[in-house]
């Protein structure tokens, strides 16, 4: 008996072990960027780091956008002079490209709260263009939308559209005042909503189609649900979830939820709202339902970390980050707080890279924290795992020697296998993903022989995606920076707009659907190579075609 | 392969998952009543192991492929026969499937462990009543790619080459190697407990039969 509930305690022990240590994000770098706020979420890329401050309105101190390295040595900054009021418009960055209207490099969007709208070269800061819009209280607080060689900005006072070469301005209508209000390419055409419960469709040419009543403030970018807009709306006391029928232009209410809503956090048919009184899930497939809720206070943004785990600043004197995890049922999974040095009131969600997270909240303090990835995908601190190895194998040599040397021969030998099972199964992960790679190493291929020269040569040294679905092929090129299949994946659906259905497994992420399309399975190709691994594990270059076809 | 064919094979509709259950049961069954006639109390603790190798089984399933089941279904087999051993191992996998994830690969899974319970039933494990310790281990470590090939063939289609399958099976290799190594150290923490288990139960078996031969009460 006492054999076996050693056996039971040891097991259980190597159950929890790797996957305990597996989240341990570890300190790595702070800055303390002034007295101000961080609103919105950093922003990273392969050199960067950017986070901008809000909330100087007295004083010399003025609102900066920063750039720091990796390593947290501030490269440059841009401060503005004249911005008096809350700076939240998120950062964006648009990777270089050319359209009917010119040729623009790499470009850092930074939409000001005094009205103007500026590109700075992520390099170093400097301004490639700036434009400016009407200011009237404060100026541009929501979220650009990047829609082909244009930019399209949500001002104070309504809608403008900017050429991406050079910051000509397309149109700038009037609409109603705004504040925090991102807007949606739907149906052809912008979507958003003003403080004074309008519901506003924009032509791309500028014209106003269609205005809608909501009897409420809009603060996000509506959200494009199949054939209608989610929309959750701000009363003063209270928040309600709506949904737009853009065919018939009929509203209906699903849910009557906390006040001050957060940005929606939005997964294929799922949708993440936060408010004060809570995360709250919901599913549209096709009918939106409220699948499940969460106590806390999130009046932020909120952002994915990986497919069905999000986090979410809770917006309170504790503070901290919710890691929250979101199953393929709409139901949220385990919630957990990150904790920092600097808690307290937040709306501006993490940035991650595949090994850093950057976070900053109203303290004004960027915090950096680092993880090690393993070549299998699998997360893991960087000596944890090589010290319980090096621990087990000596506990078990040690251990089985001295009891051998008792004459215990049987005993010894049950130490040692259970060593060896210990350290097995340590090393799994990693002798997995480089006996898999070593297995299907192939010829090298490359995108050239798999690139359509129907492509636009803008596409040339870029990722690009090809849907092959039943009855169309949807292709999107021009991406950058994405490191596995999933991601890619992911970014290409999103800007065709269309859906993905995934299912969790043991050994990885499975693409069940594309657009609803189930059919007998999906299959990727890269450069014309099948895929063998999951979508998530499977890693890629920089430069190539990712092909999706029915198997 | 796996994007296209997912972790274990296609997906089963809810007719098809309820036909393989009645497969499954049926054919445990059948090979339960095919076996010599056991009694009540036999049959009981012959359920009571299958509940709790099922059990030890969901219980470690986040270990990736440490597999009590298998030096059980050897045992089993060396045991109660190859019979017996083929019902324990479709229950086992049937009941623990229901409870981890349960689709087309469990007839895999059930063949495999089936396997495994007739060559613990072929392989002499036990002789005068010892158990061979020495050749039990090398049973375990050998059943662990037998059962590896067999549970990858869920994952045949009829678009795969031979190539595409063999790189499956090579892909399984270290999780193989893992279920051997859990095997062995199933076997040496166990195996002598299990025996004696097993062979207490075969003794019972054996004096109530003797008893009712004597007695005309279990014939």
């Amino acid at each position: 008996m006492k054999r076996a509930a050693l056996v039971l305690a040891a097991l259980t022990l190597l159950m929890l072990m790797p996957w305990a240590s597996a989240q341990s994000w570890e300190p790595a770098w702070e800055a303390d960027l002034g007295p101000g706020y961080i609103t919105t979420s950093p922003l990273v890329d392969d050199e960067h780091v950017y986070a901008r401050t809000s909330g100087f309105w007295t004083g010399d101190e003025r609102p900066e956008v920063l750039a720091f390295s990796h390593d947290g040595e501030q490269r440059w900054t841009y401060r503005s002079e004249t911005t008096t009021q809350h700076d939240m418009a998120p950062l964006v960055m648009v990777e270089a490209g050319s359209g009917p209207c010119g040729t623009w490099p790499t470009l850092l969007l930074v939409g000001w709260a005094d009205g103007a709208f500026t590109a700075l070269h992520p390099s170093n800061g400097t301004v490639n263009w700036q434009a400016n819009s009407t200011l009237d209280g404060w100026g541009i607080t929501g979220a650009p939308l990047v829609d082909g060689d244009h930019v399209v900005v949500p001002t104070r006072t309504g809608l403008m559209r900017l050429c991406l070469a050079d910051g000509a301005v397309a149109f700038q209508t009037d609409l109603g005042n705004g504040w925090r209000n991102g807007v949606t390419l739907h149906d052809g055409a912008y979507w958003l909503g003003d403080e004074a419960g309008q519901l506003w469709a924009v032509a791309v040419d500028g014209t106003v189609l269609e205005t809608h009543n909501l009897s409420a403030s809009l603060r996000h970018a509506p959200i494009s649900m199949g054939g209608g807009l989610l929309l959750h709306v701000q009363e003063p006391s209270l928040s309600r979830l709506l949904l737009f029928n853009s065919t018939s232009s009929t509203l209906a209410e699903l849910a009557v939820l906390g006040r001050s809503p957060a940005i929606p956090l939005v997964m294929d048919t799922t949708v993440v709202l936060g408010d004060s009184d809570g995360l709250t899930s919901v599913q549209c497939d096709p009918d939106c339902i409220v699948i499940d809720t969460y106590p806390t206070r999130v009046n932020g943004e909120m952002r994915w970390r990986s497919p069905g785990q999000f986090f979410a600043p809770v917006n309170t004197d504790e503070g901290g980050w919710l890691s929250a995890e979101l199953n393929d049922n709409g139901t949220l999974g385990e919630v957990s707080l990150f904790s920092t040095p600097h808690d307290g009131y937040g709306t501006s969600a993490p940035a991650w890279t595949s090994t850093e997270m950057y976070l900053g909240n109203d303290a004004g303090v960027l915090m950096a924290y680092t993880i090690e990835r393993t070549s299998s995908g699998e997360e893991a601190t960087t000596m944890s795992t090589p010290l319980i190895g090096l621990t087990a194998i000596t506990l078990g040599l040690v251990g089985a020697a001295w009891l051998s040397n008792r004459g215990r021969t049987t005993d010894a030998w049950r130490l040692l296998t259970l060593g060896a099972v210990a350290v097995a199964l340590l090393m799994l992960p990693d002798l997995a993903a480089s006996w898999n790679a070593w297995l299907v190493e192939e010829e090298p291929s490359s995108e050239e022989t798999t690139w359509d020269p129907s492509w636009p040569d803008e596409w040339l040294g870029t990722q690009v995606v090809v849907f092959d679905l039943p009855d169309q092929t949807v292709v999107a090129g021009g991406l950058v920076g994405h490191e596995t299949v999933w991601s890619l994946t992911a970014a290409a659906a999103e800007e065709r707009d269309l859906s993905l259905t995934t299912e969790a497994t043991g050994i990885g992420l499975y693409l069940v659907a594309i657009n609803g399309v189930e059919a007998t399975g999906w299959e990727y190709t890269i450069n014309g190579q099948r895929g063998v691994f999951a979508v998530d594990e499977a890693e890629i270059e920089s430069t190539l075609v990712l092909r999706w076809h029915l198997a | 392969m796996f994007q296209a064919l997912g972790a274990h094979g296609p997906e089963l509709s809810p007719t098809g998952a309820a036909l393989l259950d009645v497969v499954l049961v049926g054919t445990a069954f059948a090979f339960l009543f095919s076996a010599p006639r056991a009694n009540r109390m036999t049959a009981a603790m012959l359920v009571t192991m299958v509940l709790a190798m099922a059990a030890l089984r969901v219980v470690m399933q986040p270990l990736p492929n440490v597999q009590p089941v298998t030096v059980a279904a050897l045992l089993v087999g060396a045991h109660l026969g190859a019979k017996r051993g083929v019902a324990f191992a479709i229950l086992v996998t049937l009941l623990s499937n229901l409870l981890i994830s349960h689709g087309w690969w469990t007839l895999f899974q059930a063949l495999g462990w089936s396997v495994v319970a007739v060559v613990g039933a072929k392989a002499n494990l036990i002789a005068d009543g010892r158990l061979n310790h020495a050749r039990l281990y090398l049973a375990a470590a050998l059943v662990a790619p037998l059962f590896g090939l067999i549970s990858t063939l869920s994952l045949v289609s009829g678009e795969m080459t031979v190539g595409q399958f063999m790189i499956l099976l090579g892909q399984g290799l270290p999780f193989d190697a893992v279920h051997a190594l859990g095997n062995v150290a199933f076997a040496v923490w166990t195996g002598s407990m299990l025996h004696r288990f097993l062979s207490g139960l075969t003794a019972l078996e054996d004096d109530v039969l003797a008893t009712g031969e004597l007695h005309g009460l279990d014939a």
